[in-house]
């Protein structure tokens, strides 16, 4: 993104708009700076500016990388659609039974809530993740940028690129779970931004989760409200054929 | 996808703040709700086709929330109350769409919510909060309205300049809450309980 210096009149209105603080005001003229600039596109879409002095640039490879993950909609890019934002994750999960019983899911949320992240900070969680033997989810638009899915690497010339979150998603068996949690909480420590943690369980016949017991025994605190699949979607074979 | 796992707060405050989402379910392929339907009752699809053409009824339905028109895509809701989630899932339930239905909220809430419609949780996502530098996190306010939008296209700075506004009388915490509610497209975030925590805000300050 880009402010045209002839439109801008530098009124600061856009300032407040931007989560990343990319913009700052001069003079004549305001400017984004291209590092904390995640190519969201909220400036532009919140239609702020009275002059239209944003400019959406073409991206390339590898910076397009930043809108991908940053924009809410699938980027056009190449031949096809790209959807930055994860799969359906445990949505879907009484259609396609992604977690079973005996498995956990997590997904971290790398940059979230509202920091944003590089892909070296998003290589560095993965890696120490990978160590534990844990499974990549292998839909998911981050585990398709890796090099290699079983020691959770990314291409070198990614790692500068920010976004302003993207989901890695894995999975571990029960007995893994509690290693998971606490190397995601060590490895909090050597990266310079927040990540926010789901985890995930299919639940029995009377609707309790067993990993709520795993995380109430190790005394794992989990914020009341979470996200809860209701059991109505269809399999196939609950399709008539 | 919407990203409402996150969104935090207290849990009275948080008890105001339900999200339904109900999913197209792209992974079953083979069989949707709209080829049951055509397959089994042909005249009564033809018939639902032309009548949803003719009169949009695809739209009334989607804005009740109970259906989509015949059109494939996800839908979202947002609920300020127990009872309004529970009449809403009740009518889900029975159109008996196909479709994958994920609750966020009160895990404990939507639980007994399930339970009184005779329905049980299937999977959670449960979130064990944030990790890392802490310290980088505006307030605990802003965090509160900023997380309601799951993609984080509500900047912190903008929820400041609002609070601001809120306090001093220049905008009312409903018009602040309208603006911020702006700029999620998902249409997740819940103004009723922006508009809330702005007037808690204001008159704390
Ligand atoms: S595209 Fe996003 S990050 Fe870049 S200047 Fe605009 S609002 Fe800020
Ligand atoms: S709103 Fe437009 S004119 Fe005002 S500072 Fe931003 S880009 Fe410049």
């Amino acid at each position: 993104m880009r402010i045209d210096p002839d439109k801008c009149n530098a009124c600061g209105e856009c300032l407040p708009y931007c989560p990343t603080e990319a913009i700052s005001l001069g003079d004549e003229t305001s400017t984004i700076d291209p590092d904390p600039c995640v190519e969201c596109y909220v400036c532009l879409r919140s239609d702020v500016c009275p002059h239209e002095a944003f400019v959406a640039e073409t991206l390339e490879w590898p910076r397009i990388i930043r809108h991908i993950f940053s924009s809410v909609r699938p980027v056009q890019s190449g031949s096809g659609l790209i959807d930055g934002r994860g799969t359906a994750e445990m949505k879907s999960n009484d259609v396609t039974d992604r977690y079973r019983f005996g498995e956990v899911g997590f997904t971290v949320d790398i940059g979230r809530p509202g920091l944003g992240a590089t892909f070296a900070d998003v290589e560095t969680i993965a890696i120490a993740v990978a160590r534990l033997g844990v499974v990549f989810e292998p839909t998911n638009p981050v585990t398709n940028l890796m090099t290699d899915t079983i020691a959770g690497s990314f291409p070198e010339d990614i790692k500068r690129e920010r976004v302003l979150s993207c989901i890695l998603e894995f999975k571990t068996d029960e007995a893994g779970c509690l290693a998971v949690i606490d190397t995601l909480r060590s490895v909090g420590d050597e990266i310079d931004t927040v990540f926010s943690v789901g985890c995930i369980s299919r639940c029995r016949d009377d609707g309790t989760a067993p990993v709520a017991d795993i995380l109430d025994k190790a005394e794992v605190g989990y914020r009341p409200n979470g996200k809860v699949n209701i059991g109505v979607g269809w399999r196939y074979d609950d399709s008539g054929t | 996808m919407t990203h409402s796992l996150h969104r935090h707060g207290d849990t009275s405050s948080l008890k105001r703040d339900f999200v339904v989402l109900t999913l197209e379910n792209r992974h079953r392929t083979s069989l949707t709700w709209k080829d049951r339907l055509s397959g089994r009752f042909p005249r009564f699809y033809t018939l639902l086709k032309t009548v949803y053409r003719k009169l949009g009824v695809g739209r009334l339905l989607n804005r009740a929330g109970v259906g989509d028109g015949l059109e494939g895509m996800d839908w979202t809701s947002v609920f300020h109350s127990r009872e309004d989630l529970r009449s809403h899932l009740a009518r889900l339930k029975e159109a008996d769409t196909g479709r994958s239905v994920v609750v966020s909220g009160v895990i404990d809430e939507v639980g007994s919510c399930l339970g009184d419609l005779g329905l049980r949780p299937h999977t959670v996502q449960y979130s064990l909060g944030s990790f890392g530098r802490l310290e980088q996190l505006p307030d605990k306010t802003v965090l509160e309205v900023t997380t309601m939008c799951g993609h984080h296209l509500v900047s912190p700075r903008f929820v400041e300049k609002k609070m601001r506004e809120v306090a001093d009388g220049q905008v009312t915490n409903e018009a602040a809450a309208e603006s911020l509610g702006e700029l999620c497209l998902c249409k997740i975030f819940n103004k009723r309980r922006a508009a809330a925590l702005l007037e808690d805000h204001a008159n704390r300050s």
